[in-house]
């Protein structure tokens, strides 16, 4: 069973909201044997976040939103986990996480791992993007942001796939550096902000501060399906 | 054996600079002629001071097409145009700091990439 937070309250993250839902990330969830709670906007609020993380059967946790070296935010940057306030071990447990949010590689996943969560996948400084006016009413097509939405989404697709998290880290890294090299060669302010947020990118592969590099998703629903498939 | 990827840098990228040396501004068209090392030149880079990286930098978004359009997002941050970005680098601000580490990064593999025959 796969958690999905998708906030969507000011331009950026609607931009990326609409990339994840409609593009890279639900639509390749959907496609696989797999039960996905989906927290979107307004409802991505802590007392869901947590009612959510009750579930025990969630392996997966991938989540966008604003982050901070020690916050994970939600709607209307409210927090959905500090880790100056403190992190449960019964929310985080067992659990491969992906925080598609600026900063939270530098505490808070940690934090997350030290708790108990198998993985983190995130970043530990600003994640950058770029957007074009020109597609504000047809994001999806936007050229410009597509590359940044499409080389993070990758952790989504592999760890669905059923990869472990060093060989997600090797296909993420790969797509980063494709599309780096592809927009060498057309604008080179788009390739910068792919390098920044490639050296960036955290996982259990760069430190074992941020899990195991054997880790995979154990969804008991997952293989039940693939058993009698 | 795998084929080795190369990169065709366009025209209008090719006029800004890489390097700064001695007051002078060095392009991927001059490194070539002067048959410099682009490894060397990387290592050399991240050595620059403060204000020689700055001067680099500014220089490269002068020749960056203005396009006010094109805007840059930092979740939690905020929106910036390229324009903004220079304003930002001219006032030494923490952002316009940031701006100048990315850029001097993506430069050194650039570089690295010339020394390794992936540019053309």
């Amino acid at each position: 069973m796969i958690l999905e937070v998708e906030s969507a309250y000011e331009y950026a993250t609607i931009i990326g909201a609409l990339f994840r839902i409609n593009k890279y990330v639900h639509p390749y969830f959907k496609k696989r044997p797999y039960v996905i709670n989906l927290l979107f906007g307004s409802a991505t609020i802590p007392d869901h976040f947590r009612n959510e993380l009750k579930c025990k059967e969630i392996s997966f946790v991938s989540g966008f939103d604003h982050g901070s070296y020690t916050v994970f935010f939600g709607h209307n940057y409210s927090h959905l986990w500090d880790s100056d306030v403190g992190i449960q071990e019964s929310e985080v447990k067992g659990r491969v996480i992906h925080l598609l949010a600026c900063q939270t590689g530098k505490e808070l996943g940690v934090e997350l791992v030290r708790k108990g969560a198998k993985a983190y996948f995130g970043y530990d400084e600003n994640f950058r993007f770029w957007s074009h006016e020109d597609y504000a009413d047809d994001v999806l097509n936007d050229p410009y942001a597509d590359p940044f939405f499409k080389a993070d989404s990758e952790i989504d697709r592999c760890l669905a796939d059923g990869m472990a998290t060093d060989q997600v880290h090797k296909e993420v890294v790969a797509l980063f550096n494709d599309l780096i090299d592809e927009w060498t060669g057309v604008n080179d302010t788009i390739a910068s902000r792919l390098n920044w947020d490639l050296i960036h990118f955290c996982s259990p592969t760069k430190d074992e501060k941020w899990g195991q590099k054997d880790a995979i998703i154990d969804d008991a629903i997952r293989v039940f399906m693939l058993l009698f498939q | 054996m795998k084929k080795q990827k190369r990169i065709k840098i366009p025209k209008l990228q090719r006029t800004k600079p890489l390097f700064l040396i001695g007051g002078e501004f060095l392009t991927i068209d001059s490194i070539i002629s002067k048959r410099l090392d682009g490894k060397k030149l990387a290592e050399e880079l991240v050595k620059l001071p403060h204000e020689h990286k700055k001067k680099l930098v500014l220089e490269r978004y002068r020749l960056t097409p203005k396009d006010d359009k094109l805007v840059e997002h930092v979740i939690g941050k905020g929106s910036f145009t390229i324009d903004d970005s220079i304003k930002e680098i001219e006032n030494d601000t923490e952002h316009g700091k940031e701006l100048i580490d990315i850029d001097i990064q993506f430069v050194t593999r650039l570089l690295r990439k010339m020394a390794e025959g992936e540019i053309e």
